[in-house]
């Protein structure tokens, strides 16, 4: 019982103070697989290992080497703080859902669903402007607001070549939407509000190898490429008089918003094409400590070929261009055969060094370091389990001297079954 | 050893449980990216024109009669309609009654009323005016010799608990048109009063109209009567009366237009001196999806010859086909105007007239209206014999639309 209180105690006072945030406002928001794990199954690998031995739950040309059908479902808090303004910002959200199918240990066939970018930011002008009119001082501040995201549906699958090589394909099927809402708030009366909507779509597509050197050494590889380049529908609505302060452009009777809502042609929807057309690379090499343990390295590249465009409002008017990252883990898988509790879990540890350039600009870059540690429990004979993953991260906004404290947890539960079989009537 | 392990999986649950609290504080940046901005226009070139229609007061509430200010009201006419669900006027011609007096009272807000220098009542049993259309043209030749004479009334003053004064009611005996305010054969009968000073009377009064308020100062014929009720060994007579309110009532006003200052550009009711406006609204000078946050108009007034709080209204013109000429006199306002939402008043200060035209100015940039400029023009519950005028002449001090918008 003691170490029960010892670690509610840690864990509170690791996390109140911290939190997350300013990623959000970068062009279509913050990569979800970006900011610290994909899933609480993962920990922070994207390629090697991690859920169980041989398998990773984001890398389909591991997929064969499950036993059994597998629902794994993820939760994620996430929080940032930036320390400068003590702004803090908290969210959760489901963070993945994966269904797993694999086939005869040759091939396997998945599905998921996932965020693929939050949009969710609140930016307040760091200053006041003062605007003399006609002898009159009015006082305004700035004020953006982005909310919704893009989600990802992925179809996927891996077929095995050879006892060397295994090939896997996963489809990525983008959509979403997101409000936007620009404003200028005066202290003497009713902010005037800009308001748009956009509407995502886009397909991309990522090629998975794994390379089995020997029993001891493994090589995965993954290459990204856009299908069809995220494209927007944009519906910019009419700047209004928030009269009545409820930031909708309402009738409220007797205060109703200015200009009258029924004195005005709605403009068109616009359609924008290729806001958004990634492609990225990552390298993983996996080492076999021993039976259970491996050690891992990850590299990664990740670019983003967007076409610059003024008609979306970018809440910090940047968009990531490219991203480099490194990632140093360990894990310590359970042990299929033993009885004893603790065999059974499964532990994760990583480091992660992240640099993200700006609109292309080298000098204009986010640069970010994180650990994770994470747990799993494997429970009845099929291998039900449930993991916990806690990252926690550093980022630093050089050229606008920010620094965001970030830290994540996942929590995943991952059901097995066996799908597709006949049974026999008892 | 089993245990423990338990409670440190256990254990693990509560981690979220610290996260769960959702938090969204702003995050100060620099959004000088933000396009919305603040911009001004003024509106300098504007140009004033008087023009006269035929004035007409049928909305005030208060009714005139006499000279003031080179402005005449001859009379003052009140009709009384039959009312509404209950025909009081039957009570007349009721057998079951006896009706005591008939009387007709108006009220005053003058306290200095006396019996002498009072109006004459005039009875007609036909309908004579319409209160908002009336002019002095159509009583040109007024003549009281059909109309029955009621002489002048009795002066009551109305006191509070503390004896002070209240109201004056003026307080004619109408027994004599028992006979001629109800025909059972015409069911439209209008009744209509008048009231007149005596020739060479100069006096001036002032008396509330129906609408002062709501029925309690309102123009009023009261009949009094009695009915008899009975049982087995008594017989009772009770007492009571019936209210008539009037329909509509109007002063006639004459004014003398030809003392009108040509160099001056002003209002009046009395004067039915109007303003036309000619602004012009640079569409083309405000971006595409601008919101007007403030635009006032600026008036200077000249002091030294207009009246304080001069409650003034400012409506858009909607359509300008019409030359106006401004010697001329008109029936009606020549110019057709968009009124509610609109036309708007204000009053005003010692020295300027400042009002919001910012609906207007929107609009205008929407396309919804015109823009050709505006009439300006007394309100009606100004004191007619009163005016306002406005002064053009000082360089520094013009009058000016300010514009304060957001663009996009």
């Amino acid at each position: 019982m003691s170490n029960l209180k010892f670690l509610i105690i840690s864990i509170n006072l690791i996390s109140v103070v911290y939190t997350q945030g300013m990623m959000n406002g970068y062009g279509i928001g913050s990569l979800f697989e970006s900011q610290g794990s994909i899933n609480g199954s993962n920990g922070l690998s994207k390629l090697s290992p991690s859920f169980m031995d041989n398998v990773s739950i984001s890398n389909p040309s591991t997929w064969q080497n499950l036993d059994y059908t597998y629902l794994s479902v993820s939760y994620s808090f996430d929080e940032a703080l930036i320390k400068k303004n003590s702004s803090l910002n908290g969210y959760s959200s489901l963070s993945n859902i994966s269904w797993i199918v694999p086939i005869k240990s040759k091939s396997s066939l998945g599905l998921s669903l996932s965020p693929y970018s939050d949009q969710r930011i609140d930016l307040l002008a760091d200053s006041t402007i003062t605007f003399v009119a006609f002898g009159d001082t009015l006082e305004s501040t700035k004020k953006i607001e982005r909310f919704g995201g893009i989600v990802s549906f992925k179809l996927g699958g891996s077929r095995v070549l050879n006892s060397k090589f295994t090939f896997g394909t996963m489809f990525n099927f983008l959509f979403g939407s997101s409000r936007n809402s620009e404003s200028i708030q005066f202290s003497s009366s009713s902010p005037v509000i800009q308001k748009s909507r956009q509407r995502y779509t886009g397909l991309l597509n990522e090629f998975f190898l794994n390379f089995k050197i020997n029993e001891k050494n493994k090589l995965f590889a993954s290459y990204l490429t856009t299908l069809n380049p995220l494209n927007v529908a944009n519906r910019k609505k009419p700047l209004f008089d928030d009269v009545n302060n409820n930031e909708y452009y309402d009738y409220f009777s007797p205060l109703y918003d200015f200009p009258h809502p029924d004195s005005l042609n709605y403009p068109d929807e616009e359609r924008l094409k290729n806001v958004h057309s990634p492609s990225s690379y990552h390298l993983a090499y996996e080492f076999k400590l021993n039976n259970r343990s491996t050690f891992s390295v990850e590299t990664g590249s990740y670019s983003d070929n967007y076409k610059s465009n003024t008609n979306i409002q970018i809440p910090l008017n940047k968009t990531i261009s490219s991203i480099r990252t490194q990632k140093v883990l360990f894990t310590r898988f359970s042990d299929k055969l033993s009885l004893s509790v603790v065999d059974k879990i499964i532990m994760r540890f990583g480091l992660q060094n992240k640099r993200s350039i700006l609109e292309k600009n080298k000098l204009d870059k986010i640069s970010e370091i994180g650990f994770s540690t994470g747990l799993g429990l494997r429970f009845k004979k099929i291998g039900n389990q449930i993991d916990i993953n806690y990252y926690y991260g550093l980022r630093d906004y050089e050229i606008i001297n920010q620094k965001e404290y970030f830290q994540q947890v996942q929590l995943s539960t991952s059901l097995a079954d066996l799908w597709f079989v006949k049974r026999r009537q008892k | 050893m089993k245990e423990s392990c338990t409670y440190w999986l256990l254990s693990l649950f509560f981690i979220p449980f610290v996260f769960l609290s959702c938090s969204n504080d702003p995050i100060n940046s620099d959004l000088e990216h933000s396009s919305l901005s603040l911009d001004t226009l003024a509106i300098n070139s504007l140009d004033f024109q008087n023009y006269l229609v035929y004035p007409n007061n049928g909305s005030n509430s208060k009714l005139y009669l006499g000279k003031k200010n080179n402005i005449e009201s001859t009379a003052i006419f009140i009709s009384m309609e039959t009312p509404s669900p209950v025909n009081y006027w039957a009570i007349l011609k009721d057998t079951n009654v006896i009706v005591d007096s008939i009387r007709l009272e108006i009220n005053s807000e003058d306290s200095t009323l006396s019996s002498e220098g009072v109006p004459n009542l005039y009875f007609s049993p036909d309908s004579h005016f319409s209160e908002n259309n009336s002019t002095y043209l159509d009583f040109e030749n007024l003549s009281f010799s059909s109309w029955e004479s009621l002489g002048t009334p009795l002066i009551k003053m109305n006191l509070n608990d503390s004896s002070n004064f209240v109201s004056t009611k003026l307080v004619w005996s109408i027994d004599t048109l028992k006979d001629a305010l109800y025909d059972t054969l015409d069911t439209n009968l209008v009744r209509t009063f008048s009231l007149q000073f005596s020739a060479g009377d100069s006096n001036f009064i002032e008396l509330l109209s129906e609408e002062a308020g709501y029925q309690t100062t309102d123009p009023k014929v009261l009949i009094y009567y009695r009915f008899e009720t009975s049982s087995e060994d008594t017989t009772v007579y009770d007492t009571t009366f019936r209210t008539i309110y009037s329909a509509s009532d109007l002063s006639i006003l004459k004014p003398d237009q030809n003392i009108i200052p040509s160099n001056k550009i002003g209002l009046s009711n009395g004067l039915g001196l109007r303003v036309k406006m000619f602004a012009q609204i640079p569409i083309d000078s405000f971006p595409s999806g601008c919101v007007i946050k403030s635009a006032n108009l600026f008036i200077p007034i000249d002091s030294s010859m207009s009246d304080s709080n001069y409650r003034i209204i400012i409506d858009p013109i909607k359509s300008d086909s019409q030359y106006v000429d401004s010697s001329m006199i008109y029936l009606e306002d020549p110019y057709s105007s968009y009124g509610s939402p609109y036309r708007i008043s204000n009053f005003t200060t010692n020295n300027s007239y400042i009002i919001s035209i910012k609906p207007y100015v929107q609009n205008v940039l929407l396309e919804n209206v015109n823009s050709i400029g505006f009439k300006i023009i007394a309100d009606e519950d100004n004191n007619p014999f009163k005016s306002s005028w406005f002064d053009l002449a000082r360089l520094n001090n013009k009058p000016v639309i300010e514009i304060v918008y957001v663009k996009p």
